[in-house]
């Protein structure tokens, strides 16, 4: 089967002390086998929400009002939290941000990774720990350090443990959030290589979630751009770059500066991300938006192919 | 500055709307309105016939022995016919008073070395740690005893002294604990760079932040202040030339009164626990209040 | 010669910072870390120097010796001509004046009771210097318009954008000389990231000041700087004109860097160079 992952007109929010807040918004995209998805945006653009949908791993307040998560030919969003725990790690797992969190201090960084394994895989301990010395060879760490307490790893590494957790029980989708904002420039550049590496290689895949474009340049062969919760764009990477169509990503794109080419002005976009308690009944870019028209105001544009493969949600340029 | 004032202002009714939402403050301070009624009830009780209803001196001459309540005497009197209501009004007094100097005096004097001890650190915190350590191992029953010796009378200035002393280094455990913790956040090194000096910095920035925390120790401070001197009074130790409700509990003790007379024995127990306890709940009701602010950000 | 005079407003000559490492319990000798080791450096007025590197390499204990946090293990910090690095805590008051600092997280350099008129005040009454017209001024300078609707807010009002540029008027309300940024905007959305960036940019010229940017981001420090300075593990291993240190870098470590850093660029292609460090 081609594709692997659908998202069908996803909503979610969040219940707060001061009412609903409307986080993820009829959200639609797919991924095909083999692909890098990289999902994009700024705090609060619910990408991390989205990727928490996926895994189902809400919080007690937040809960999907609509739309269909269809992975592997089955729509999870009606499943159980017992059928969902069958399915993350196996089949869709994910890399978590700061990761220095998900790593229990009391316990051998080996011993959390083999917890897993025979948790979800009818298999002995002793089959799962050289399971797991493969997949720190896999990662580019030692196996001898298995033996050791996730204070004595460096950030480098606990990052990289953390991948291979994730990849433990051989999931066929995988889901990187951040994976690498707290980590310096040169372990990132080896991280994001061996995630590379890794995803090609056992052909899964796989969501990039970052505010990084730079970042998601290099991963992904496919890039969402979202913003107050709605998907705005989506293309190829390449096509995103060469013409980007909706104001916010030409905007994104020209607020990152870089040490290649000539030296361009960073053109800043005005105004705040809006307040998602009481979201603009229009396009949600509305107040900051230099091409704005009454239309953008009163109606959310809808998500549509405008070329081949390139989606849009913007009344403009459609 | 009138908009500095408007502000102050508004603040104030945001504070004054998280109070009134909350449960235990209102029980707590519906209870404390109680017994300041009561305190200010006293003198006027008082009033009606000072001859029978002084707490210290009244009697009452028709009276022989302890009598159950009456019209006359709504809590009936002790043995020697003493109104055991204007007794237990009095206490009332006694008790706020003593209750709110205590902690308003610990809190001011913990808050402070608190503040000093974190802030500067090293030998300052090692002296001011190593006194507010030696103070809590001093128990509190000998050192009054002691101290009353050597101002040769019992008075409830020497229990509030002692009261006050011996809560403080609590206080300023606490508060020492956040200065450390605060010290370190970039809005003070900020207030270092600018050149802002170091008692300014304690007086302005440090000490509004350790308020909240503060404030619930006042409270819970009085609950304690008033446990211990009802038990000091009841003990003996408390001011013969005063009632308190302590006081109240070790006379009917002492006369042998506790099984045969429940209208003496119960109400000083009672109003003890139940102010006691309405302290402790706006305490917790500050708490409260407290937290889920810095938690919603 | 007033410090306005100087051409070069900054001059460190060899400094270094120890931090004593805890002693074994019967060892004789004290380890130290060298967190700063032997650095020297100038910058001229006008100028902003990148100071780049990855955490732990001693970039943002430089910014704070400069600023008088910290008290230096040796070495000279020369600010507008005069040596503050051995000055003792009440003679820097004075020094205080013509040094400020703007702090990496929006959300923990202002203090959360007090209002934004108090928080810029605060540095103004220090130097009595109190004026509310350079309050006002401030606020307008740095874009929050108008002044009198940002006065009397509190920090958890304003996004994280308008706190930085309350930061920035803070440092600038007593007109010092000379400004380390320590990473302003590291921990800002990228939107709002530019705006904050060109506002530093346009107040540097308006203002002729001197500033030392430390960051981890090279593209930001290319974007922002004259001259980049790179420090790894305590030590300056290169400095020279940004430009020319983005594209010839010299240095193996700067070289490695250069090449880590990612380009919002799909079709660019990098040469990867491996530091045999720490890795495994």
């Amino acid at each position: 089967m081609d594709t692997v992952l659908e998202i069908k007109n996803l909503g979610m929010s969040y219940e707060t002390t001061e009412g609903s807040v409307s986080a993820v918004d009829n959200v639609s995209f797919r991924i095909m086998n083999g692909e890098a998805m990289g999902l994009v945006g700024e705090s609060g653009c619910g990408k991390t929400s989205l990727g928490m949908c996926i895994m189902k791993l809400l919080p007690e307040n937040a809960k999907i009002t609509n739309g269909e998560i269809i992975f592997d030919g089955e729509d999870i969003v009606p499943k159980t939290e017992d059928e969902m725990r069958m399915i993350r790690w196996k089949g869709v797992s994910m890399i978590f941000q700061a990761a220095m969190n998900a790593l229990n201090p009391v316990y051998k960084v080996g011993d959390q990774i083999i917890e897993a394994i025979v948790a979800h895989d009818k298999i002995k301990k002793e089959e799962a720990r050289e399971k797991v010395r493969d997949l720190y060879r896999l990662v580019g760490l030692s196996p001898e350090r298995m033996e050791n307490y996730p204070h004595e790893y460096s950030g480098g590494m606990r990052q990289r443990a953390i991948i291979a957790m994730a990849l433990a029980c051989d999931p066929k989708f995988i889901i990187a959030d951040e994976p690498t904002t707290a980590l310096d420039v040169i372990v990132q550049d080896e991280i994001i290589d061996e995630i590379k590496n890794i995803q090609k290689k056992l052909n899964m895949i796989m969501m990039y979630i970052s505010h990084d474009i730079s970042v998601i340049a290099e991963t992904c062969d496919k890039i969402g751009v979202m913003y107050a919760g709605n998907f705005i764009e989506y293309a190829d990477t390449f096509a995103l770059f060469d013409n980007p169509l909706h104001p916010y990503t030409k905007a994104l794109m020209s607020s990152f500066p870089s040490i290649e080419g000539p030296k361009k002005e960073l053109k800043p976009v005005p105004g705040e991300p809006p307040n998602l308690l009481n979201p603009p009944r229009g396009c949600r870019f509305y107040p900051r938006c230099s091409y704005a028209e009454e239309i953008c105001r009163k109606e959310r544009p809808e998500f549509v192919e405008s070329e081949s493969g390139h989606f849009l949600a913007c009344h403009r340029v459609i | 500055m009138k908009e500095i004032e408007n502000k102050k202002a508004s603040q104030i009714r945001q504070i004054w709307g998280l109070v009134r939402k909350s449960t235990f403050i209102k029980l707590g301070v519906s209870i404390m309105i109680l017994f300041g009624i009561m305190a200010v009830f006293s003198p006027i009780w008082i009033n009606i016939n000072p001859e029978i209803y002084d707490p210290i001196i009244g009697v009452d001459p028709n009276v022989h022995g302890s009598v159950g309540p009456s019209l006359k005497h709504p809590l009936g009197t002790d043995d020697i016919g003493k109104d055991l209501f204007s007794q237990l009004l009095r206490g009332s007094q006694v008790a706020f008073m003593l209750g709110m100097m205590v902690s308003v005096f610990s809190t001011i004097i913990g808050a402070a070395i608190g503040l000093i001890a974190g802030y500067y650190g090293k030998i300052w915190d090692t002296l001011l740690m190593r006194l507010a350590d030696i103070i809590l191992t001093l128990p509190r029953l000998p050192l009054l005893i002691v101290i009353s010796g050597i101002f040769g009378t019992q008075s409830n200035w020497i229990i509030l002294l002692i009261l006050s002393l011996t809560f403080w280094p609590i206080i300023s455990r606490v508060i020492r604990a956040q200065t450390l913790s605060l010290r370190e956040r970039p809005f003070i090194e900020s207030a270092k760079v600018s050149g802002v000096s170091n008692t300014r910095i304690i007086v302005k920035h440090l000490a509004p932040n350790v308020l909240p925390i503060a404030f619930y120790y006042l409270t819970v401070t009085v609950t304690g202040a008033i446990l211990v001197e009802a038990g000091l009074s009841f003990l003996g130790f408390g001011d013969p030339s005063n009632m308190s409700w302590g006081m109240m509990l070790q006379w009917c003790f002492v006369k042998g009164y506790v099984f045969k007379a429940p209208y003496w024995m119960i109400p000083p127990g009672l109003c003890i626990s139940l102010l006691a306890f309405s302290f402790y709940l706006i305490g917790v009701g500050l708490e409260e209040m407290v937290n889920p602010r810095l938690k919603k950000r | 010669m007033s410090p306005g005079d100087l051409m070069e407003m900054l001059n460190i000559e060899h400094l270094t910072k120890l931090f004593p490492l805890k002693k074994k319990l019967f060892s004789r000798d004290q380890q130290y870390v060298h967190a700063v080791d032997d650095i020297s450096f100038k910058i001229e007025k006008g100028k902003i120097l990148g100071l780049v590197g990855e955490s732990g390499c001693g970039k943002t204990t430089t910014a704070k010796l400069l600023v008088r946090l910290l008290k230096p293990t040796s070495g000279k910090i020369y600010i507008g001509g005069e040596d503050i690095a051995g000055l003792k805590e009440e003679n820097l008051k004075k020094f205080r004046k013509n040094i400020q600092m703007i702090f990496q997280d929006p959300y923990e350099s202002l203090n959360p009771r007090l209002t934004i008129h108090s928080t810029i005040a605060e540095p103004l009454i220090a130097q009595v210097l109190y004026d509310l017209e350079k309050i006002h001024d401030a606020l307008e300078v740095v874009g929050l318009k108008p002044p009198e609707g940002f006065l009397f807010r509190y920090p958890h009002e304003l996004s994280g954008g308008q706190r930085q540029r309350v930061a920035i008027a803070r440092a600038l309300v007593i007109d010092p000389i000379f400004v380390v940024a320590d990473e302003p905007t590291s921990m800002l959305d990228v939107s709002i990231r530019a705006g904050v960036l060109n506002l530093m940019l346009a107040l540097r010229k308006s203002f002729d000041l001197t500033v030392l940017f430390v960051t981890h981001d090279l593209a930001v420090a290319r974007y922002m700087c004259d001259d980049i300075a790179v420090m790894h593990n305590g030590k300056l291993v290169e400095i020279g004109n940004a430009e020319e240190v983005i594209r010839n870098p010299k240095h193996s470590y700067t070289k490695a860097l250069l090449s880590a850093v990612p380009i919002p660029d799909p079709r660019a292609k990098r040469e990867r160079i491996k530091i045999r460090e720490e890795v495994v």
